[in-house]
């Protein structure tokens, strides 16, 4: 986790290729649409988690559906902890190196490190496509309340999405904190 | 790809590779990216479909264990976010705050506590630090002691449960099947005397260099203040108690623990205290799930790594390389404690987790070294890693959170590192310390 800007010497970003004021309020709308959707289900995750135990301590029963539901809410606050990770910059890599860099070596290095982010990202939500196909074709997992294949579709989803925001991230000055 | 395969028998395509992605890594690639085009590089030389890749990077989600770190980071967020830290220190100082030194004491062991109930993912820093500090200076203690305490003990407490780091080694570790295999609550058990060890020895370093107040002025203990400081936090007390016992039992996993903790914290800190709005809770659930996200990536691209490294045989010519120099398990650890060091001070822990222990167990055990006391060996050495130059996660924390420059909070922590160094040696060296609670 960062907490601290990843290059204090950059200047603010004046102009990023979404700051068109549209642009700007519908991205702000999925952030919001996002964190959302990631409080909601991290809050379903305790919950359900805590009823599993209650369950099997009071009542000396298991709950069958709330294993893979687990399991599932798991894979999803990942993925979208992630993409949430790649909007901030805050996905671990040694960025200590680079602080000795000119503004220009910085910017060249931040460009480099983003662009293969970027490019790996593609690359396995291009392959996590073609699990969720594998997936279709021959379920593994009956038990759960949507058909799995759906369930991993937040694989290739979450990947392209950060790809699209490595990208960004390439060409664009680190929002200062 | 057939044609990819074949050019990646070459030993110069594969060494180019390995140039290329040691300079990506270098800027400032992220971790995860790294390590799946490792995987990647592995799996298609050995003509395996990629979509394999994924396949194992959606193995975190079958895990019954990996529920434990989502729960732990919720909970450890929202106690970060509540007023729990001045608590805890109120507390501590209360109980012990009287004896000499007993303020830095209270330092320690408010920041192990706090490090183990938020897994070790930076935040002890930034929670307790801003309360720490001032008290310190307050209590005439000389501020280049205080800068470096703070900066070491933000990862004081890696080795308690439930901190993540060790949740960590131990899933990787299970991926390889060792001999006798690795129970995460043993771990937890068995970093219980190495971490007291550590705290110990700071302990006793922070009553040497006290400052010297006339026994008059000195703070007295007050029973009336330890009975209201009891009251004050005892909605938190039950807390590490339920935990410890709970792995003690052994009957519960550590998912469910996690669970326990993360509605007992959930309930008393939006229910009962009320000191996180719940128009705050998307905001503070974000910012724990941004931590999961970026670790679990991490370890779902070297489950990929681990099962490549595995077919390749890799774990077994490296051990055996390894044996043919090095006869003797002493001058084996030896040469660990320097790696690990080198390696904790240029990868961050968890990262360096996920990737090394593939490599390094197997020769291990090789060497008649048990799993666990590895796995303690290898969170030590970690810890010290975290704040020392060049990446040391710590140092950029705290000279975020005090405002004081890099350099300085590096000279205040040598005598700290030196302390902590040698409490790992002894760890290394003397595995009863890890292994005695269990009876092995």
């Amino acid at each position: 986790m960062r907490y601290w800007p990843r290059a204090l010497s950059f200047a603010r970003s004046q102009s990023s290729p979404l700051s068109t004021q549209t642009g700007s309020r519908l991205l702000q709308l999925l952030h919001r649409i996002e964190d959302a959707l990631l409080a909601l289900l991290a809050t379903a995750l305790v919950l359900i988690a805590g009823a599993q135990i209650g369950a099997r301590f009071f009542i000396d029963g298991s709950l069958l559906w709330a294993d893979s539901l687990l399991k599932s809410l798991v894979l999803w606050l990942v993925m979208l902890g992630a993409l949430a990770a790649a909007r901030t910059d805050s996905h671990l890599g040694i960025d200590a190196l680079t602080h000795s860099l000119g503004a220009k070596g910085q910017r060249l290095s931040r460009f480099a490190a983003f662009s293969f982010g970027a490019l790996m990202s593609l690359v396995a939500a291009y392959y996590g496509l073609e699990l969720v196909r594998f997936e279709r074709e021959s379920p593994s997992d009956v038990h759960g309340l949507l058909p799995s294949w759906v369930v991993l579709l937040v694989i290739p989803c979450a990947f392209a999405g950060m790809a699209l925001r490595m990208a960004h991230s390439a060409i664009t000055l680190p929002e200062p904190k | 790809m057939e044609q990819l395969t074949s050019l990646l028998q070459s030993n110069v395509v594969l060494m180019l590779c390995g140039v290329l992605l040691i300079l990506f890594a270098a800027v400032g690639a992220p971790f995860f990216a790294l390590i799946a085009a490792v995987a990647m590089l592995g799996f298609a030389r050995a003509g395996y479909d990629l979509t394999g890749i994924m396949v194992e990077f959606n193995r975190i989600s079958e895990m019954p264990v990996l529920v434990a770190i989502p729960l732990f980071t919720i909970a450890g967020y929202l106690l970060a976010e509540s007023r729990t830290p001045q608590r805890i220190v109120r507390l501590a100082n209360a109980a012990i705050g009287a004896v000499p030194g007993g303020l830095a004491i209270v330092a320690l062991l408010a920041c192990a506590a706090f490090t183990a109930l938020t897994g070790a993912s930076g935040v002890t820093i930034v929670a307790l630090g801003a309360v720490l500090l001032p008290a310190l200076r307050q209590g005439g203690y000389d501020d280049r002691f205080n800068l470096g305490l703070l900066t070491t003990s933000g990862s004081l407490g890696m080795l308690f449960a439930p901190a993540l780091p060790l949740i960590i080694y131990g899933v990787v570790a299970q991926q390889l099947g060792t001999n006798p295999p690795v129970v995460i609550q043993d771990l937890f058990i068995a970093g219980a005397l190495p971490g007291l060890l550590m705290i110990v020895a700071l302990a006793i370093y922070a009553f040497f260099k006290a400052p010297r107040i006339p026994i008059s002025e000195r703070n007295r203990f007050s029973a009336r203040e330890l009975w209201d400081a009891i009251k004050d936090s005892i909605w938190e007390l039950p807390l590490p108690f339920v935990v410890v016992a709970a792995i003690i039992s052994g009957k519960v996993a550590p998912g469910e623990i996690a669970a326990v903790t993360a509605l007992y914290v959930v309930f008393v800190v939006l229910i009962v205290r009320r000191e996180v709005r719940f128009n705050e809770l998307g905001r503070v659930m974000r910012e724990a799930m941004v931590l999961v996200g970026a670790i679990m990536t991490i370890l779902g691209m070297s489950l990929a790594l681990t099962n490549m490294l595995i077919d390749q045989e890799i774990p077994t010519k490296l051990f055996e390389f390894v044996q043919s120099h090095i006869d003797s398990k002493i001058t084996f650890l030896i040469i660990l404690n320097l790696f690990l060091l080198v390696f904790g001070m240029l990868l961050e822990g968890f990262p360096a987790i996920v990737i090394l222990t593939p490599l390094l167990l197997p020769i291990a055990i090789g060497y008649g070294i048990d799993p666990i006391h590895f796995g303690i060996i290898f969170v030590a050495n970690l810890q010290i890693g975290l704040f020392l130059p060049p990446v040391g996660m710590n140092l950029f924390i705290a000279s975020m959170r005090f405002k004081v420059p890099i350099t300085q909070l590096i000279r205040a922590s040598v005598p700290f590192f030196l302390i902590l160094l040698v409490c790992t040696l002894i760890i290394t060296y003397v595995p009863a310390l890890s292994l005695g609670l269990l009876g092995r």
